[in-house]
């Protein structure tokens, strides 16, 4: 699979700043993949993501979109990429139809948004004005501006964040379906959950650097004990044993158990995607 | 359609929306009003600082109040991704600003020619209100950047327009002596003002010029070298 994103030793600091926002990170993202960037507030999430999209120049090392420096792509860069901000970007006494048939006409390839409100759900909302909008909504709305011409790599800030469960269902549900049909999506998140249902690749970032990439299975194995837990009822007590993963089949004491116990729980020792973010972001730190 | 018209056609909707050419009709016509009330000497000398005052500094607090809105909205940040150019954007606004200017002279020289019978040449009218727009725009935008909110936009804009209305303040109680008032027109306010003066009354040619020139240096510099870059600057860290 081709890369869409390839970023090597990239260095940036803000020309107001003395520290150094990004330290020589280096990633790549392939196509038709759907990658998460994790980490922290001001870890460098949003600084990378502006670079990405060519919001910010004057770094040092190579950012490459299908192999071409993004700093020497023209505006037709933007007709490729669709771009989600967390925070909302809509006029406010402009209706949600009119925000986008505005941004709509900006650009060559047009989808019908028409069909995007009904599946996010703001289709009743559509000729309302968008200052009238919940959070949710707004998001929502965000996410669509952001799908609007057909892009082949879609940028992501946060975008179920605010949502109730059912419509980030609804969101994740359609990313899924995007990198089905062959898109790239980036997302910046701090939700493991999402990251969970969603990403192929991951990677930590925190204090400008960047730790090695995963996809989220791989990274539960290589931080996860391997080890399963039982839970068992005793003697009218609670009891918990627990036994190595390696020769299970063979084990004696994990076999009279199950058959001689009463058992409640059985957990493997697979952590969550919330404990490794709390121990890659760390070790960064170190 | 290029991306240019489509940018000004939204920069005129949102104009009528946010109800801004509405007032901007009102407030016309509270000229239009007063233009029937005085007599024609005094119309042909009000006029021209009418029309700076009303397309020249009010579409700095136009500009400034907009940008305000569109900042905290995020526009200016979605905008940047977008196959646009900042410059694109910065003259769609412009643009709608010199759009909104149009309906005012218009309807000013309308009052003119209606109750005094003023025939007004309305081409040179409109090309000399344009330079005006372009010169106090650029004037406000580099206010606007320089500023944090709308409020400290507002404090700078009071300080700006005492310095750029003294000159025709001072050259019209003869302050400044009748040799040395062509300095008046380092002042845009005072030269934009020269430029109206000059379709009702015979004024020197190299004044003129000059003031052209002035108008449209203003402009040329400010907004390709100073206002493109911080606007895209500005508008990412909104």
């Amino acid at each position: 699979m081709a890369l869409a994103f390839e970023v090597k030793h990239l260095k940036f600091t803000y020309p107001s700043s003395k520290k150094t926002t990004l330290d020589d990170i280096s990633f790549s993202v392939e196509q038709g993949k759907i990658f998460g960037l994790l980490g922290p507030s001001g870890a460098g999430k949003s600084t990378t993501q502006k670079i990405l999209t060519k919001l910010l120049t004057g770094y040092s090392g190579e950012v490459l979109y299908f192999g071409k420096e993004v700093k020497t792509l023209g505006r037709d860069f933007y007709e490729r990429i669709g771009v989600g901000f967390e925070a909302p970007v809509h006029f406010n006494k402009l209706t949600g139809n009119e925000n986008l048939a505005y941004f709509s006409s900006l650009y060559k390839t047009k989808v019908d948004y028409n069909a995007l409100m009904t599946r996010v759900g703001l289709a009743e909302a559509a000729n309302q004005p968008v200052g009238e909008y919940s959070k949710g909504m707004k998001v929502r709305l965000n996410f669509v501006r952001a799908l609007l011409n057909d892009p082949d790599f879609i940028f992501l800030d946060e975008p179920t964040n605010g949502l109730d469960p059912s419509n980030a269902h609804i969101v994740k549900e359609m990313i899924k379906e995007l990198r089905d049909q062959g898109k790239t999506i980036f997302i910046s998140t701090h939700l493991m959950g999402e990251v969970e249902q969603l990403c192929d690749q991951v990677a930590f970032i925190a204090h400008g650097h960047i730790s090695s990439m995963a996809s989220p299975q791989a990274l539960k194995l290589k931080y996860g004990k391997k080890e399963i837990t039982i839970e068992y009822a005793h003697n009218g007590k609670a009891e918990k044993q627990v036994f190595d993963m390696n020769g299970l089949a063979e084990n004696q004491a994990f076999l009279d158990t199950l058959k001689k116990e009463e058992i409640i729980t059985v957990h493997s020792g697979e952590t969550t995607m919330e404990d490794i973010f709390m121990k890659v972001t760390g070790e960064l730190h170190e | 359609m290029s991306n240019l018209w489509k940018l000004f056609k939204g920069e005129v909707f949102r104009l009528a929306k946010y109800k801004v050419l509405f007032f901007g009709v009102l407030v016309s016509a509270i000229w239009v009003l007063v233009i029937a009330l005085v007599s024609k000497a005094e119309a042909e000398s009000f006029i021209p600082f009418l029309i700076v005052m009303d397309d020249g500094l009010m579409a700095i607090v136009l500009l400034g109040s907009m940008f305000y809105y569109e900042k905290q909205e995020g526009i200016a940040k979605s905008l940047l991704v977008a196959p646009i150019t900042v410059s694109q954007v910065l003259i769609a606004k412009v643009a709608a600003a010199i759009f909104s200017g149009l309906i005012s002279v218009v309807l000013i020289f309308l009052a003119a020619l209606i109750f005094h019978g003023l025939v007004i040449n309305l081409f040179l009218a409109i090309i000399y209100m344009v330079l005006a727009v372009i010169a106090h725009t650029a004037i406000g935008y580099v206010i606007i950047l320089a500023s944090r909110d709308f409020m400290g936009m507002l404090v700078k804009y009071m300080g700006v327009i005492l310095v750029l209305i003294a000159p025709t303040i001072l050259v019209a109680l003869n302050i400044i002596p009748t040799n040395l008032s062509f300095l008046a027109i380092l002042s845009p306010t005072y030269a934009s003002q020269l430029l109206i003066e000059s379709i009702f009354q015979t004024t020197d040619l190299w004044k003129i010029l000059v003031s052209v020139g002035w108008l449209l240096t203003i402009g040329g510099l400010l907004y390709p070298l100073v206002i493109r870059k911080q606007y895209q600057r500005y508008a990412l860290e909104g």
